[in-house]
């Protein structure tokens, strides 16, 4: 049939099945901004079109619904190839991250300032109600559409975006556009789904049924036998060889337990069987016909199970063969993926010394990165040569881990990290990258897999659940004595980050109070659940529960108002923090001195912001209000352990290029690098290119994750322009025939001496040409064994109805230190998206299991993944400078922190409202009744 | 696999094209996206002008085609029905979803259906000349093609309990008012299967109709909520809907 329908104003007529999926048509029309993100649940709005002017979602629509109507997408905003007023607002107002939904939300903004020109603060949620925005957190959003409803009527209208920072700073600290905003709010091609050529192979997965299970017999001739069918792969004809999925520097502190396949499944979701077929269709017709026959094993599903004496072993059938690049206090004849012990004083003693002392345990549950771009993967032949466009925050390691897998040299291996749909951690492990660049090599075709949202839910790292056991003692002046911790986490099928996790939840908890007696005791037991991974926070949002919270249970004890606690202990600027020299990445740490610390003024600042003290008697008998705080870091990246490089090349025209090996998220890690060179460079922000994550054509970085973006990759670039600075100024002494002393760079783009001077494109045109000194570039890697730990104050309050539990964030203030904030609205918006990523996993998110392994929650909305509707009332983000001394321009790390604080901070303000601790997750209505006795 | 799509302009004609296995209507199309492999042929009532809002006599009649934004956006709806309609958290959800498909389905965590069965509303549909009171033909739902749902305009109310805004609902209460009987309808529903109705007389004390849903409701645990919970909340949401003035 055909279908004939105006599309952006233009008629067309298309042929189309009768019942072909919109979205997909859309694409096959050559619309890329029109995505799937949630297996056609209706949830995610990343399909968001206009039809006859009101939004609906076209992955829910059949092409012929179309006929005869009219169909928007974001490429009708577009202006001559030029964002819309309102495009730019969205960029302004810093709302573009990762930005997959960022069309959708164009278009929602568009149709709201169309239909309602004024909107009010509730008409702009109701208008994004369909929309997730898993990175931002909604708030800029207000912003934004005020932004662009002013510039309907006068384009040139502007608000303060964001408070700026260093007035001796000419880029640095200021708001700007990010780098690589435009194409991503245009709906431009720019993630790996874009990258896939016509005549591709589809890959998909048979997935394991049973928690734990030996593969008795598999027989894909059925498969193989049908028309379309490329190449069925199984434990029987791919390597088998053991790595680990982490994306960590090697050597990895994680085990080498994972195969490519398996003739054991260790959890519901495993792979059996990968199927390459020449389309989808085919593909799934094929994992229908293969033949599998279990012998169904003894499941391990809780951290109980894992641990009691004569457990099922997750990985008995091949104990001998788990590798370990260094001990990690593993003992897989256990369950037991990595263990760790530390400590400083004399516990016992401190404890001795405590007038009271706590002992409480503290649970966390299973929550899910949900990026909203699925994990996805392309891989294609250049020649002998294998490309992976690859959605990735680890490109180095990721070639570094498929080249050993496959069995080829890095030098035949090209990785393309594309734009990055979101992360959050989970894109720091190889999920399905192998499975296709195998697929690729042996079958020379190009392979694309894109995961469903379920197998985000049964095939993807998760956060560990967590249950730590915490003794706190103090004296009666609140003076804490003793601190013990022991961290036990469900690390599931697969020991990936299975120490490093727990380890942070340590590293980045117990350092916040000052205490001379501290021990600590972490492991990672194996189950058979999903694996356990790396998530944005790593261990510290669980940690920080715990540790937070225990201590809020002690003051309570003591009779003490908790924010009087927190100041008789937390750290200060100059504090040396001993314990850290325990807590290594599975290596010995070291002593490290805290040398910015912005907890001071965040925490005045947050009491006086959300009037801390005082009490509000609301006219609803049923309703209470309590207030929590709690006291939260993070590191910025792993010194000592991990390393950034760049090069920074002046062009002929005197503009700039940037090559690093950075891996840009969606955070904004590309404008923090225009901006460092730009200000080192003394040029415009708009003459500075960036290219980064490419393996072939730029530098080795460690990747996206630990916090290190702006620090490790950020210090690369800023020694890489400093470094091009004095090539610069070298060739420029030769030419204007000055001493190079008498020689500085200024603004703009010119080089200044006593006598005259030179701009940037009279140095590259002449040190280019056929006399010239050649092309000049700068070069830098970065390592260091300096720290640079942010720090923030999370405040919140909250309205409990004592006769339902139902819970209101009515307030969430939270003040940030991250030394110098480098783009001051895009921090923010991370910290925004943070705030209702962790509200999530305190309050609604929960991945459900039942009894035998099987997730229940493979959907966003029985997951709980909150909305703009759960975002609380009063958001409000503050930025406090501190000048660190190792940071570029003073800058420490953002992203991960701001994950920490919500679950202490909201289970302090419920004991405060209704006088009940919550020590597990999620926090929900249901718990408070249960304990203050209604149910 | 979807072959054909029809687009009758008339009910009649609507009807002649429903035949044989793998015939459906085609409302909002929502529902299309999940896969129905027995599905081949699509009747489409875009074309049948199925999606007006009334109001005559007292009653408000409202067509299979109107959306759940419509029933939020016009005043000749009743308050609760709004609201009902309100609950599905995704405007543009709201954009697409039609009050047929929302019948034709019927959910089990449907949030109208409570409101409509506490307003005693009846079906108009092509397999039966008299209107068809909405709680008997769930108890036997038949295929034939939804035309209008119309229920008089009283008063009326509905409470939702769930993690989040778009996560499915872990129960529903619903009351109508009916001031000429003295008489209002609560209709709680589990969300998963059981939907109870009870009659109380008006006013009645909100205290004593909490009690009375608790004693008497005996809903299904879901993920998110226990047997316990739901029955509890369910008296507590009925018996905050009896207070509202």
């Amino acid at each position: 049939m055909s279908v004939t329908f105006t599309l952006n104003h233009v008629q067309r007529t298309v042929a189309a099945e009768p019942g072909e999926n919109l979205q997909e048509l859309l694409q096959r029309m050559g619309v890329p901004s029109v995505r799937r993100a949630d297996d056609g649940e209706g949830f995610a709005g990343a399909d968001t079109i206009l039809l006859d002017g009101k939004p609906v979602l076209a992955g829910l629509m059949i092409a012929g619904q179309v006929e005869g109507h009219s169909v928007e997408t974001v490429e009708s905003l577009m202006e001559n190839g030029r964002l819309s007023a309102l495009q730019g607002a969205m960029l302004d107002a810093g709302v573009v991250q990762s930005a997959f939904t960022s069309p959708a939300a164009a278009l929602l903004i568009e149709e709201l300032l169309r239909r309602t020109p004024e909107p009010t603060r509730d008409d702009v949620r109701d208008a994004l109600s369909g929309l997730w925005s898993r990175a931002t957190g909604y708030e800029q959003f207000f912003l934004a559409v005020e932004l662009a409803r002013q510039r309907r009527r006068d384009p040139s209208f502007t608000l303060p975006i964001a408070e700026e920072f260093r007035d001796d700073l000419r880029v640095v600290g200021k708001n700007h556009r990010k780098v690589d905003g435009r194409k991503l709010v245009a709906g431009m091609k720019a993630y790996v789904e874009d990258r896939v050529e016509p005549g591709s192979c589809v890959l998909l997965m048979l997935r394991s049924p049973h928690a734990h299970a030996r593969i008795v017999s598999i027989d894909a001739s059925k498969a193989l036998a049908l028309p379309g069918v490329v190449a069925v792969y199984t434990h029987e004809n791919t390597p088998d060889r053991h790595f680990t999925t982490a994306g960590q520097g090697f050597p990895e502190p994680s085990p080498y337990d994972f195969r490519m396949f398996s003739p054991v499944v260790r959890h519901v979701g495993d792979r059996v069987a990968a199927v390459v077929a020449e389309d989808a269709r085919i593909a799934a017709e094929a994992l229908k016909r293969i033949a599998v026959r279990y012998e169904v094993l003894p499941s391990v599903l809780s951290l109980d199970a894992a641990m009691a004496p004569g457990a099922t072993l997750v990985h008995g059938d091949h104990l001998g063969a788990i590798g370990y690049q260094f001990p990690i206090g593993a003992d897989a004849g256990r369950n037991l993926a990595a263990s760790a012990t530390g400590s400083i004083g004399d516990l016992e003693a401190g404890l001795r010394a405590a007038d009271a002392v706590v002992e409480r345990t503290y649970t966390t549950s299973k929550v899910q990165c949900t990026p909203v771009e699925t994990h996805v993967v392309y891989t294609r032949m250049d020649g002998d040569r294998l490309v992976i466009h690859a959605s990735t925050q680890v490109p180095w390691h990721l070639r570094r881990i498929v080249a050993g897998i496959v069995g080829i040299r890095e030098h035949r291996i090209r990785v393309i990290k594309e734009r990055v749909g979101g992360g959050y951690g989970s894109k720091q492990d190889i999920l399905l990258e192998d499975v296709c660049a195998w697929a690729t090599l042996q079958t020379g075709r190009s392979v694309f897999y894109k995961y469903t949202r379920e197998e985000e839910f049964i095939a993807a790292t998760t956060r560990h659940p967590f249950r730590i056991a915490v003794k706190m003692g103090a004296r009666k002046d609140g003076t804490i004595t003793a601190i013990s911790m022991t961290a036990d986490a469900d690390t599931g099928a697969y020991g990936n980050h299975a120490l490093t996790v727990p380890m942070n939840a340590c590293s980045k908890s117990l350092p916040l109070f000052r205490c001379d007696n501290v021990s600590f005791q972490v492991r990672g037991w194996y189950t058979n659940h999903v694996a356990s991974g790396a998530y944005q926070g790593y261990g510290a949002p669980q940690g920080s529960f715990a540790i937070q919270m225990a201590a809020a249970e002690l003051a309570a004890e003591l009779g003490m108002d908790w924010l009087a606690f927190i100041e008789k202990n937390r750290v200060h600027e100059g504090d040396v923090l001993e314990i850290l020299k325990c807590l290594g990445e599975g290596r010995p740490g070291a002593v490290t001195r805290v040398r910015s610390c912005g907890l001071s003024r965040a925490l005045a600042e947050g009491c006086r912001s959300i009037e801390w003290g005082k009490r509000e008697t609301p006219k609803d008998p049923d309703l209470r209000i309590g207030k929590g705080v709690a006291i939260i870091q993070q590191g910025s990246g792993l010194p000592g352990l991990d390393q950034a490089c760049a090069d920074v090349r002046l062009l002929s025209d005197g503009t700039l290029m940037i090559h690093s090996g950075g891996a840009d998220l969606g955070t904004g890690l590309d404008t923090v690098l225009a901006k460092i060179a730009a200000e080192t460079l003394c040029c415009d922000m708009d003459n500075v290119a960036v290219l980064t994550g490419d393996t072939d054509t730029t530098p080795f970085d460690k990747g996206a994750y630990a916090s290190s973006g702006t620090f490790f990759t950020g210090n690369a670039v800023l020694k890489a322009s400093q470094a091009l600075a004095g090539r610069m100024l070298d060739v420029a002494a030769v030419i204007m025939k000055e001493p190079r002393e008498d020689l500085s760079l200024a603004s703009l783009s010119t080089i200044r001496g006593r006598k005259g001077s030179l701009s940037f494109a009279e140095l590259a045109h002449d040190a280019s040409g056929g006399e010239g000194a050649g092309e000049l570039v700068g070069s830098a890697s970065f390592t260091t064994d300096d720290a640079a730990f942010p720090y923030a104050a999370h405040f919140c309050e909250v309205g409990v109805n004592v006769r339902s539990g139902a819970i209101t964030v009515r307030r969430y203030h939270a003040v940030h230190d991250s030394g110098t904030p480098i783009n001051p609205e895009l921090a923010m918006g991370q910290i925004y998206g943070a705030i209702l990523k962790s509200v999530g996993h305190a309050l609604y998110e929960e991945m459900v299991f039942d009894a035998t392994g099987r997730c229940l929650t493979t959907g966003l909305a029985d997951y709980g993944t909150p909305m703009i509707q759960e975002l609380p009332a009063d958001v409000r983000v503050r930025l406090v400078q501190t000048d660190d001394p190792f940071g570029p321009f003073g800058g420490k790390s953002v992203a991960e922190i701001s994950m920490n604080g919500a679950a202490p901070a909201l289970a302090i303000a419920i004991h405060d409202a209704v006088g009940v601790w919550i020590r597990d997750w999620p926090l929900t209505p249901e718990k408070i009744l249960k304990l203050t006795g209604r149910l | 696999m979807i072959t054909e799509i029809v687009r009758p302009r008339t009910v009649r004609e609507a009807v002649r094209a429903k035949s044989g296995a793998g015939s459906v209507w085609l409302g909002g199309g929502t529902w299309l996206n999940a896969g129905h492999e027995e599905v081949s042929r699509l009747i489409s009532l875009a074309d049948l002008g199925l999606d007006g809002i009334d109001v005559a006599g007292g009653v408000c009649t409202i067509g299979a085609m109107a959306t759940f934004q419509q029933i939020v956006d016009s005043s000749l709806v009743p308050a609760g029905l709004r609201d009902a309609a309100r609950l599905t958290a995704s405007r543009t959800l709201r954009n697409m979803c039609t009050l047929g498909g929302e019948l034709g389905l019927h959910p089990n965590d449907s949030a109208l259906i409570p409101v409509l069965m506490a307003l005693g509303a009846a079906m108009h549909r092509t397999g039966s000349r008299k209107p068809t009171p909405l709680m008997t033909w769930l108890e036997a739902p038949t295929d034939d093609l939804i035309l209008s749902v119309t229920m008089p305009v009283v008063p009326c109310a509905v409470a939702a309990l769930s993690r989040t805004s778009h996560s499915f609902r872990s129960l529903v209460v619903a009351i109508g008012r009916d001031a000429s009987s003295g008489k209002a309808t609560i209709v709680a529903s589990d969300c998963r299967g059981t939907r109870a109705a009870f009659s109380i007389g008006l006013p009645s004390d909100p205290a004593g109709v909490e009690s009375a849903v608790n004693a008497i409701f005996n809903p299904k645990p879901d993920i998110h909520a226990s047997l316990e919970y739901k029955r509890y909340m369910a008296g507590v949401l009925a018996a905050d809907l009896v207070a509202r003035p």
